[in-house]
């Protein structure tokens, strides 16, 4: 498979989040705005193809009954990496997503690469593998903040969208329009995707 | 046994090199963090404080009250203590503590008021925050400033003097909770009791003019 397919597919086909359903704690808990859903995105791509690089430079030397915790170690460092440079560099989006950075550590779509995909496979395909797959995570995460923030909040990327008239949904920044918001981006993909898969 | 050595062995060489990843972005981020943390504090101050020329974020009283340990943080112009700020917090808020940043005159009158920390529920409770309701807890309804003895510090549901938020009383009612605890434990400890004695008339009266001026136009 080429570089550009192993990338493609975790924006569609695989998309971690709308197909394979990978990661919901945050992508329930952050995505109150959309720059909350744009930074976990980051943060988490960032994870995610750090810790697929080393995982595939390394999988010839990993004994199989150690990989796991193996796995949870390389993605622990670059997991407290992240969430230093954030407070050191972005502190109010470390500030608002607060104990959701050091929880990626247990987002098992990082933990499920590295298992299927960069134990396995060269290192490029596997640096396209986690860029795809991070691409796709904070796509979905943009859009389901976005939505949220313009119905919950009145505004996207903090600019006031509906003018000061707009009374907003405030239950769609709250954890059920978190549900809701999922629940139908979710049966839209199915349907679009209908026939395809 | 062989495949036992070789699996502590390469736990540990990762492990090892991990931890000294870790060490270098640490001492890369150490600085930036402190950094961070200190302008976050400064700027709290600023909003609540009048205007000062020393560091109030490095110029401090730490006061112990009953259980709870408190920081004031003084503001000085001319050498001369003008105000301080002090972070106090209450857990009667909807989503648990609130913490808020009381800047108090040395009168007593407050200066302003800053919300650093609720979970409150988005649009209900979290106006607490903005300054439409945070002014209400500084200025009375003729624009004279708040003080302990002026003010019956409860919201108007409990009988005191705060209005409320409609839709919501009890994130309110932690916040008046929180600054009346901050003026109470300034009216207890008073601060400034030693300059007040060796201040001679001409360092008081700047102060005098000063807060004349700051009166808001309402």
């Amino acid at each position: 498979m080429s570089l550009w397919s192993e990338f493609k597919k975790g924006l569609w086909s695989e998309n971690p989040i709308f197909r394979l359903v990978l990661g919901m704690c945050p992508t329930l808990a952050v995505t109150t705005s959309a720059v909350n859903g744009i930074g976990m995105g980051l943060a988490t791509t960032f994870v995610l193809v750090s810790s697929n690089f080393i995982i595939s430079m390394i999988r010839n030397l990993i004994p199989r009954r150690v990989r796991i915790p193996l796995f949870i170690l390389v993605i622990a460092t670059f997991v407290t990496c992240a969430d230093l440079i954030m407070q050191a560099y972005f502190p109010k989006l470390s500030e608002s997503l607060g104990i959701f950075i050091p929880l990626i550590v247990v987002n098992c779509i990082i933990l499920g690469r590295a298992e299927a995909f960069a134990s396995k496979h060269p290192v490029l395909e596997s640096i396209a593998d986690g860029l795809g797959m991070g691409v796709g995570f904070t796509l979905s995460l943009f859009v389901l903040g976005s939505i949220r923030e313009i119905l919950g909040n009145g505004t996207i990327l903090g600019v006031s969208t509906f003018g000061s008239g707009y009374l907003p949904v405030i239950v769609m920044v709250l954890p059920p329009g978190a549900f809701v918001t999922l629940g139908v981006l979710l049966a839209l993909m199915n349907r679009a995707s209908r026939g395809r898969a | 046994m062989r495949e036992l050595v070789r699996q502590i062995a390469v736990l540990t060489a990762i492990a090892v090199c991990a931890a000294l990843a870790l060490a270098g972005v640490n001492m890369l981020t150490k600085d930036k963090i402190e950094e961070q943390k200190r302008l976050k504090l400064l700027k709290a101050l600023e909003a609540v404080l009048p205007p000062h020329d020393n560091a109030p974020d490095r110029d401090y009283v730490d006061v112990e009250y009953g259980e709870i340990k408190l920081r004031f943080y003084i503001a000085r112009k001319g050498g001369k203590s003008i105000a301080c700020a002090v972070k106090t917090w209450s857990d009667a808020g909807y989503g648990g503590r609130i913490e808020v940043l009381t800047g108090i005159l040395r009168n007593g009158d407050v200066y302003n008021i800053k919300v650093l920390y609720h979970r409150e529920t988005p649009g209900l409770g979290s106006k607490v925050a903005a300054p439409e309701f945070l002014s209400r807890l500084v200025f009375k309804e003729r624009g004279e400033r708040r003080n302990l003895e002026n003010t019956d510090w409860r919201v108007k549901k409990d009988g005191g003097d705060i209005d409320q938020i409609t839709g919501a009383t009890i994130s309110p009612r932690a916040v008046v909770e929180a600054v009346r605890t901050a003026l109470e434990v300034f009216s207890e400890v008073e601060l400034f009791e030693d300059e007040a004695l060796s201040a001679s008339p001409e360092a008081a009266a700047p102060y005098g003019e000063q807060r004349a001026g700051d009166e808001p136009v309402e």
